[in-house]
């Protein structure tokens, strides 16, 4: 894992060129992109309203949650971390080719939040009777290409990765299409995108083993899996450090996914208010 | 004793103070709120600002632009004015008011742009919170 990383990192500065166009998945093309080294971070919270697909968990799950988030540019490099995200939201990146409004980009990425027997991991160590006894999943971090192409200010853009830290080791298929709306001093932003999931993801986080077997968790072994997603975000500068933040995110599972013995549903929402110290 | 030395000293050295801020406040242009801020750099700030300005002496004054010297609104025989602006901008932008009689700039103010975020290439996977 670490060879593969280091690896990673090694061809990332190997590929360094001078890049000046929006390189990301949400980008505002009307803006002159920044130069060189630049830099955000912040910090804040939230209270979330979430309805989980795992069974076991509360269909209206609520509290409050911290977000910490780091987002760096340094000419074709980017990384951002954004702890608001459930995931974790760790996101390395390089603008490999960017001509044309076409961009060709080399990412690193955890696709998948891990769990284990007290649920998502994020919240809490009480342990949820129907999950007990199942292993726990690890997150990922997938590495591949992204190929996108900019409209003013919307963009369409294609992934193809791979696990590489060992988790699952299968691949990952995401084609997504965002939009920034500025109104005002809003910024609304919303997304749509279509996942498709190799059979190793979908088994390592969805199939039960004969070992994790019981009479009510029977042994599953799902195939190739897709997710479709929407998401709505908005954010609004309250000063010029402080900025609110609200946000909608769904997600809908195919039935390779939600007919796994640890999934309740089809589907999962989250919404989300906070603020955010920016600093 | 030396309280009262204290305030006595206190109230002759406050006194030439006030009539300074008081003569400052006579001849004033003031722009309220004085600040704007954006979420990216780059991009335009919106705000509804006050203008408001009050001179000495009763006159004929205009208030413009001073980068483009565009006249936004003049006022005869006025002492004082109030112009409310639609603030729409990506730059921080000054405001004059000038006697019309000789065109002297007698007052300035600006109002400033400030934003959050510097890095212009945000990126956000789907799974935003």
């Amino acid at each position: 894992m670490r060879a593969q990383s280091t690896l990673f990192l090694i061809c990332l500065t190997l590929l360094s060129t001078p890049s000046l166009a929006s390189n990301r998945y949400y980008a505002d093309n009307t803006l002159e992109p920044s130069q060189g080294f630049a830099w955000d971070w912040g910090i804040g919270a939230g209270y979330y309203i979430e309805d989980s697909y795992l069974i076991g968990m509360d269909s209206y799950n609520d509290g409050f949650e911290p977000d910490i988030h780091l987002a760096i540019t340094y000419n074709n490099f980017y990384l951002d971390y954004d702890q608001s995200q459930l995931s974790g939201g760790l996101t390395l990146g390089y603008s490999v080719i960017d001509k044309f409004e076409w961009g060709l980009d080399l990412v690193g990425t955890n696709v998948q939040s891990g769990f284990d027997d007290t649920g998502l991991t994020f919240y809490g160590d009480e342990v949820i009777a129907e999950l007990e006894g199942i292993k726990s999943r690890n997150y990922d971090f997938d590495v591949g290409l992204r190929l996108s192409r900019r409209f003013e200010n919307s963009q369409i853009s294609f992934e193809y990765l791979h696990d590489v830290s060992g988790t699952h080791n299968g691949w990952v298929m995401n084609s997504f299409f965002s939009q920034i709306i500025p109104w005002r001093n809003w910024e609304f932003r919303s997304g749509v995108g279509l996942s498709a999931y190799s059979n190793d993801f979908t088994d390592y986080y969805f199939g039960i083993s004969p070992s994790e077997s019981l009479l009510t968790r029977p042994v599953y072994d799902p195939d190739t899996s897709y997710s479709l997603i929407f998401e709505f975000h908005a954010e609004y500068p309250i000063n010029r450090h402080w900025v609110f933040l609200t946000g909608w995110l769904s997600t809908w599972f195919s039935k390779d996914i939600h007919q796994s013995p640890i999934i309740s549903q089809e589907y999962q929402h989250k919404a989300k208010v906070g603020v955010r110290y920016v600093f | 004793m030396f309280f009262k030395y204290c305030v006595t000293l206190t109230i002759l050295f406050a006194k030439p103070v006030f009539a300074q801020d008081q003569a400052n406040t006579d001849n004033a242009l003031v722009a309220l709120p004085d600040t704007c801020v954006a979420l990216r750099e780059g991009r335009n700030c919106f705000a509804e600002v006050d203008i408001t300005w009050q001179q000495h002496n009763t006159g004929n004054y205009c208030l413009r632009n001073a980068q483009s010297k565009h006249i936004m609104q003049c006022w005869l025989m006025q002492q004082k004015g109030l112009f409310r602006y639609q603030f729409d901008s990506a730059e921080s932008i000054g405001f004059e008011l000038i006697n019309s009689n000789n065109g002297k700039v007698v007052a300035s103010t600006e109002i400033q742009l400030q934003w959050v975020y510097k890095n212009r290439q945000k990126k956000r996977r789907w799974r935003l919170f």
